[in-house]
């Protein structure tokens, strides 16, 4: 900047800079006590983990910690890339992941369109509350449903399906339906509440837009697919570049719950392996790589959504 | 000027349509429920469970009053929300307040140090590990602090307190308050709007958690209900399925009954909050 110009008077000016810093920090001397427990929290259960990232390039023994453990270097990444079950776990996971964008991305959309123009309020109020309820339960609880929903012997689907003479099959969650039952179970869970943020814009948009509309001779879809429509476009966007950076991962409450050893073939993604090397194998490094792995391609997702939605539609999370 | 324009078919489809999908919501819930209150004779009678033709509370007592396991197992949840939502909740507004201050030197870094962490994490093994070596396992520790904060909740309040006309605490200012006094005593009692959705999203964070226990506790004191209520169903279940008979399953109704209990909470706390969402969703919309 204009450094080269002021060069003469820089240490005086530094001086009257740093003490001007100073007071500045005196005066919010209580805001750092605040922030002091909260950066601690940070330091130590966000960033504490991140530097235990280095077990991925150690072979670690939990007697010896992370400063005395020897390193192997990329040992661990070559047998992750030849280890079947991790590639089994990581298509699972893209597959569950493209399904979702397409499958379960839509429908708050969608919903929160028709709930806007619904005429009776009533209805509204009501299917609203209804809505988000699932969102706050756990899946403990919405699996202990689902099961109990599907179990072939005693459950809903079995006797409406034994109404029709139709013939229950011994199972009614299997590697095939998997997949989908995710996709359907977590509509069931989190649409609703999908759709508040679009609804708080929908609520934002400036009424005299539909009027002139109107007056202009447009009918109501013409009015939700040109006004509606594109005041959720930054919204859509950013929900999209977050969707982006956490599909890969999220589900994992939802997958870990519905699991069960006959659909690994379809059902194991990268989380739930990564559970299992940590729990039942004590394979700590192996666990930190795989971990490392995925971490980095959702951050690598993530960035790649920012910067096409940037080009496209001058949209980004930062 | 009102747009007027005729109850026409697409209202009407409209309203049978989201009619249908609240139905969709309600009926899973209404189904477990019917099982729960269903004697055992007219359980047995209709395989549907969709009406009820009987109706007892003996399940609900028997798990209230004979179980010991999951009222051992209700209180360590109860322990365990509390403690954690009063320790998230102090955390987030000190955090949020301080961060809501513009002149703040530092606060740009202190803001991208905590917001990368929305974005990258270490994983679950050098959590574990860090988890172990702190010594917190079997602790209520280990189930509260680690996930203490949710950054995205401190950008909620941060956002709330920003929007909070600044003359207020000037004024406290000139009455000789420091900033911790003006805080707690000007600050909050006019933030219970946003307060009040923190903390149950918090809350219901907590009750909902059996991730932790699972990694983190053994100990029968600090199992809480959603893994009482795992092993009785989700990893029964599954160990049918896959052949492995695990003993005497308990009772279908009573089974029905624990997860009612475990909707109850949330279902009676969330109406009086639901009013409170869309405004913190909203201050969330808002960019840094």
């Amino acid at each position: 900047m204009a450094t080269a110009k002021a060069g003469k008077l820089a240490p005086q000016k530094s001086n009257a800079k740093r003490a001007a810093l100073w007071r500045a920090i005196k005066k919010y001397k209580y805001f750092y006590l605040m922030l002091a427990p909260v950066l601690a929290w940070y330091i130590i259960f966000c960033y504490g983990p991140m530097y235990g990232v280095l077990t991925a390039f150690q072979d670690y023994s939990m007697s010896r910690g992370v400063f005395r453990s020897p390193f192997v270097g990329l040992e661990h990444f070559r047998t992750l890339f030849a280890d079947t079950l991790f590639w089994r776990a990581f298509r699972n996971s893209v597959i569950i992941a493209v399904y979702r964008v397409i499958f379960e991305f839509p429908i708050p959309i969608i919903l929160s369109i028709l709930i806007n123009e619904l005429r009776s309020s009533w209805v509204r109020k009501v299917t609203q509350t209804l809505l988000y309820l699932p969102h706050f339960l756990s899946w403990v609880i919405v699996a202990s449903i689902i099961v109990t929903f599907f179990n072939p012997d005693t459950g809903l689907l079995a006797a409406v399906a034994e109404l029709f003479g139709a013939e229950v099959p011994p199972n009614l969650i299997t590697p095939g339906s998997f997949r989908a039952l995710l996709v359907i179970t977590n509509i069931w869970k989190e649409a609703g509440w999908g759709m508040i943020i679009y609804l708080a814009s929908m609520s934002s948009v400036d009424a005299n837009l539909y009027e002139a509309a109107y007056v202009d001779g447009a009918n109501r879809f013409q009015r939700t697919w040109h006004i509606t429509l594109p005041a959720l476009r930054s919204v859509i966007a950013v929900q999209m570049i977050l969707l982006a950076g956490s599909v890969l991962r999220s589900g994992f409450d939802q997958v870990f719950n519905l699991q069960n050893p006959l659909v690994m073939e379809t059902g194991d993604i990268i989380d739930t392996y990564v559970y299992r090397t940590v729990t039942k194998e004590n394979e700590f490094s192996y666990a930190s790589a795989i971990g490392l792995f995925n971490s980095v391609i959702c951050t690598a997702l993530l960035l790649l959504a920012n910067m096409l939605s940037k080009k496209l539609s001058d949209e980004s999370i930062y | 000027m009102v747009i007027k324009s005729k109850f026409n078919a697409f209202d009407v489809f409209n309203i049978i349509f989201t009619i249908l999908v609240g139905l969709v919501i309600f009926i899973p819930m209404w189904y477990i429920f019917v099982i729960s209150t269903s004697t055992y004779a007219a359980y047995i009678r209709d395989p549907f469970h969709l009406i009820p033709t009987s109706f007892t509370l003996q399940e609900y007592a028997r798990a209230v009053l004979k179980t010991k396991e999951m009222l051992t197992a209700l209180w360590a949840s109860v322990r365990i929300t509390v403690t954690g939502t009063v320790i998230s909740m102090m955390l987030t507004i000190l955090g949020g307040y301080a961060l809501s201050k513009d002149g703040l030197p530092g606060r740009k870094i202190l803001f991208r140090i905590f917001i990368f962490t929305m974005f990258f994490g270490g994983g679950l093994a050098p959590t574990y590990i860090l988890i172990t070596k702190l010594h917190m396992t079997n602790t209520i520790w280990a189930l509260t602090i680690p996930g203490a904060i949710s950054t995205y909740n401190m950008i909620l309040m941060k956002n709330f307190f920003t929007s909070i006309p600044s003359s207020l605490e000037e004024a406290a200012k000139i009455d000789g308050y420091n900033d911790l006094q003006i805080l707690f005593r000007i600050v909050l009692p006019l933030s219970k709007p946003v307060l009040a959705a923190i903390s149950l999203f918090y809350a219901v964070g907590y009750w909902n958690d059996y991730f932790g226990a699972l990694l983190y506790s053994s100990s029968q004191d600090l199992m809480p209900f959603q893994i009482y209520l795992r092993n009785l169903i989700i990893v029964n279940s599954a160990a049918m399925r896959a052949g492995v008979q695990t003993g005497p399953s308990a009772q279908e109704q009573f089974k029905m009954a624990v997860i009612i209990i475990g909707i109850i909470p949330v279902a009676v706390i969330y109406p009086f909050v639901q009013k409170y969402f869309t405004q913190g969703i909203v201050l969330g919309a808002v960019k840094e």
